[in-house]
């Protein structure tokens, strides 16, 4: 599974640099993923714009990694083609996730999240 | 591989996730070049196909590589119709799983990370019929649809 991690700010985003991430594909992004995501930051952005076919099994997937994160680290994904953004549509997943079209949206997000936070005190 | 007789044509694989992937493309191809006239129902059976084939190698040959899947398929500018074969084991009860998928999403740990692809099919395709016949499964998707 070939991606690339980075930290900007307290975000850590992983890009997949996979066309594809389906039923032969998803036990690497398991793996992968949790590679990526293991800087204890809270905040996490996963840009799939590489990816131009997902099927249940990888949608499934992210639902584990959603899972794997919990209630308090912030999943975030983005970049999604139209037709890896109808999978989430059509199997009702796009209320669970909160999608954004770019990682630069993403990275605002958490900005504005933790000034909100540190306004509430 | 494939070969074509009048209007269908015939895929064979063995399975494997691998060769799933690659056949879901070649139809995805062949319906442009048959010029399938809605990409969107084009994205629509690449899907469902995939994950129709991905269940006989999952549940039908329960992993196993190499066994033979056959899928014919017809199309029409604004219809297709593709019938699955593979030898594998029967679904389970002899028929179809209902495809329901019923989830509270405020409940994350409550929340299916399976069971969305019988779903996907039912919901997209306008006819999914199940047959057990001679030791064999077939399965027929049909959809309509405007350009």
């Amino acid at each position: 599974m070939r991606f690339a991690s980075e930290k900007v700010g307290d975000v850590v985003v992983m890009s997949l640099e996979e066309r594809r991430l389906d039923s032969r594909t998803v036990a690497e992004f398991r793996e992968a993923a949790r590679e990526a995501f293991r800087d204890d930051c809270g905040f996490y952005v996963l840009d799939l714009s590489a990816v131009g076919f997902m099927d249940s099994a990888g949608v499934g997937a992210l639902v584990g990694l959603l899972k794997y994160l919990g209630r308090h680290r912030r999943l975030e994904l983005c970049g999604l083609k139209p037709t890896v953004r109808k999978i989430f549509r059509l199997t009702r997943l796009e209320k669970v996730f909160t999608i954004r079209d770019s990682k630069e949206a993403c990275i605002a997000a958490s900005r504005s999240l933790r000034s909100a936070s540190r306004a509430r005190g | 591989m494939s070969a074509t007789a009048g209007d269908q044509v015939r895929f064979s694989i063995g399975s494997s996730f691998e060769n799933v992937a690659t056949l879901a493309e070649e139809v995805s191809d062949l319906c442009k070049n048959r010029k399938v006239s809605s990409p969107d129902a084009i994205d629509v059976l690449r899907l469902c196909l995939a994950e129709a084939l991905n269940n006989i190698v999952e549940h039908a040959y329960e992993g196993a590589e190499g066994r033979p899947i056959f899928a014919d398929v017809r199309l029409k500018s604004d219809r297709y119709e593709v019938m699955l074969i593979d030898e594998g084991k029967p679904m389970p009860g002899g028929k179809l799983p209902d495809g329901s998928c019923e989830f509270d999403s405020d409940e994350l740990d409550e929340l299916p990370e399976g069971g969305f692809g019988w779903m996907l099919i039912r919901s997209q395709m306008d006819t999914v019929e199940y047959e057990r016949r001679d030791g064999c499964n077939i399965l027929r998707l049909e959809k309509t649809f405007s350009a």
